[in-house]
């Protein structure tokens, strides 16, 4: 799992680290049963405080992503896989408004979006 | 979460300076950084804490107990490292140490010669002799060999060169591994604190200015670099230290969201420790 | 705990210690060459008070060069009273090594006289009260200032030194003599705790106020 914090956004400490940890649930990258780092140990590497790391475990666990147990640690769960899968193809839905934003931006018409759709889906 | 220290209502007055009224608390398991410049009042209050002086008023608890009736007890469960020169230089370390472990009842031989050991210090060298990082340690070998839950330290990393500093926080974060311990300690060198605190607590002229976590002010003040052309008396205000020169300015606000309402052509980040001391004194600069 | 404190004061005066007790050991016998009528009478009770004080001279000389290493061992568990305490203690061990050291002269040196429970006591008795005095005010007024004060005392003792000898001319001693020698050696001794025990309560009294 990587972390990276940026200094130059405004959103806070914590919602950053917790879109990440979300972000690597929901591409897989961390699965059920996966331990996520000690409290302390991840704030030593982040150099963040304890109290943060515990906020975000927190609020994790609060929306499904990860179960604490209490002297063993924290472990992602997929106690809500109709969300994650929902959070998935939000994730999906969000690149494709940009994709078309983006698109209208330079005057790309609906058709050419579908023929670059069709040949980069086939080159997978 | 339990409170590893509470402070409440500390007064303390000397013919020029006076501890106003300060209270703060240390949450269990975080490092808490005490911070404020010279004279602001940070050796008095540890002073105080640790039963040195008499305070005018006020109450200290340790571990959720009033320390006025249990000064002793308490006081086998603290660690205390006060900057270097805290030894009767003329004796070796083996000496010194024979000198402290009777006092306390949980003091542990066996610990002791490990952190000797990883440290990298020989008992019986004279203290005279050694370097300050190396009394560093030593006070540091001695505060962790009785099974310490509280480590109370007073300005440790003054004048230590980046390596020792770094080895030191390093040997803090080890030490807060096991839960239910915590670390006070008391610096002006703001940098070590960016990299190892939980929890700030400000001092300035003998009051608390804030206690707060330290990623939620870190979050709260956002450092700002614009054209200086665009600011105004009503901008100026955001901001609670501004430095000004012929390319631009720099400056520090607690109010992001009204300055980026006013000026919307600006780089923004999150600041240090040392920008939010600043901005918090006076005489830091507007 | 008060025996590792006292510990602390000797192994802080280590070279003084052995310094002092070569004068003890040679002091009864410069007396026995120079003035053998009274070596006997004044040797123990020379060597007890010199010990004491510079020993204890040192001791305050050495706190007061690392003021912070005396802070450290007060954010210690060790309580304020076994501090005090403890200096009360030192003094006492001087003593004990001083009439250990004459005891052993005596049996040197047959010219000097029996070693006394009477003597030991008479000394233990100025000690006693001596300590009583300097203690508390040193606990109060800081080493400093303390000293200042004593030079104070030194140059007026010749005088008060006389008004003594005065009060002892004219002082009844028919009373005294009459009480059995082993009782009156009891009474100083005890009136020699009883002056100790006030003077340690004193002492303790001002130094856990004292602000460090």
């Amino acid at each position: 799992m990587k972390i990276i914090i940026s200094n130059t956004t405004d959103s806070p400490l914590y919602q950053q680290i917790e879109d990440q940890i979300k972000d690597a649930i929901l591409k897989g990258d961390l699965v059920e049963g996966d331990p996520l780092p000690s409290i302390r140990g991840f704030a030593n590497d982040l150099k963040v405080s304890v109290l943060t790391i515990r906020r975000v475990y927190e609020e994790l666990e609060q929306e499904g992503f990860v179960t604490s147990q209490v002297g063993i640690g924290t472990f992602v769960s997929a106690s809500n896989i109709d969300l994650l899968r929902d959070s998935k193809r939000r994730i999906v839905e969000q690149k494709m408004q940009d994709m078309i934003q983006t698109a209208k931006s330079l005057n790309i018409s609906k058709e050419e979006l579908n023929a670059m759709m069709d040949i980069l889906y086939e080159e997978d | 979460m339990d409170n590893i220290l509470e402070v409440s209502g500390l007064n303390k007055s000397y013919r020029d300076f006076s501890l106003k009224n300060v209270t703060f608390s240390l949450p269990e398991g975080c490092i808490t950084g005490f911070i404020g410049v010279n004279g602001a009042g940070k050796t008095t209050t540890l002073r105080s804490v640790l039963g040195l002086t008499n305070k005018d008023s006020g109450r200290i608890k340790l571990f959720g107990i009033d320390m006025e009736r249990h000064e002793c007890e308490l006081k086998n469960r603290v660690g205390v490292v006060l900057d270097d020169g805290c030894f009767y230089d003329e004796l070796t370390m083996a000496e010194m140490k024979d000198i402290i472990a009777p006092a306390y009842t949980e003091w542990s031989e066996r610990n002791y010669r490990n952190n000797m050991s990883r440290f990298s210090l020989n008992p019986r060298q004279k203290i005279n002799t050694l370097s300050k990082g190396m009394r560093i340690k030593f006070a540091l070998a001695l505060a962790l060999s009785h099974k310490a839950e509280l480590l109370i330290m007073d300005e440790p990393t003054g004048g230590l060169d980046p390596l020792i500093r770094s080895q030191f926080l390093a040997i803090l974060a080890d030490y807060m591994n096991e839960g239910g311990r915590g670390v006070f300690f008391s610096t002006h060198i703001t940098s070590d604190l960016d990299k190892i605190a939980d929890v700030l607590i400000m001092i300035d002229r003998g009051k608390i200015v804030f206690q707060e976590d330290k990623d939620t002010l870190l979050d709260s003040y956002r450092k700002v670099k614009g054209d200086a052309k665009a600011l105004n008396g009503d901008i100026r205000g955001f901001f609670s230290n501004i430095e000004v020169t012929g390319l631009g300015f720099t400056g520090i606000t607690n109010q992001m969201s009204k300055v980026r309402k006013c000026m919307p052509d600006i780089v923004a980040e999150r600041p240090t420790i040392e920008d939010i001391m600043l901005g918090n004194i006076e005489g830091g600069g507007k | 705990m008060v025996f590792h404190l006292i510990k602390k004061d000797f192994m802080l005066v280590k070279k003084y210690v052995l310094f002092m007790m070569a004068f003890a050991i040679l002091l009864p016998v410069f007396f026995l060459r120079i003035i053998p009528e009274f070596a006997g009478s004044i040797s123990l009770l020379i060597s007890g008070i010199y010990a004491v004080f510079m020993l204890l001279q040192q001791v305050s000389l050495k706190e007061t060069k690392y003021p912070k290493a005396l802070a450290l061992l007060c954010a210690t568990p060790y309580p304020r009273n076994a501090l005090v305490q403890s200096k009360y203690g030192f003094c006492i061990f001087i003593y004990a090594m001083c009439c250990a050291i004459y005891w052993i002269e005596t049996l040197a040196f047959p010219a000097l006289g029996n070693f006394t429970l009477r003597m030991a006591v008479a000394v233990f008795f100025v000690i006693s009260v001596f300590m009583g005095i300097y203690l508390p005010v040193q606990f109060k007024l800081g080493f400093e200032k303390t000293k200042f004060l004593l030079s104070f005392v030194i140059i007026a003792s010749p005088f008060l030194f006389s008004e003594l000898l005065k009060l002892y001319g004219s002082l009844d001693f028919y009373a005294i003599n009459a009480i059995p020698p082993a009782i009156l050696c009891g009474m100083i001794a005890l009136l020699s705790l009883a002056v100790l025990i006030v003077s340690v309560s004193i002492s303790e009294k001002i130094y856990s106020r004292a602000d460090l």
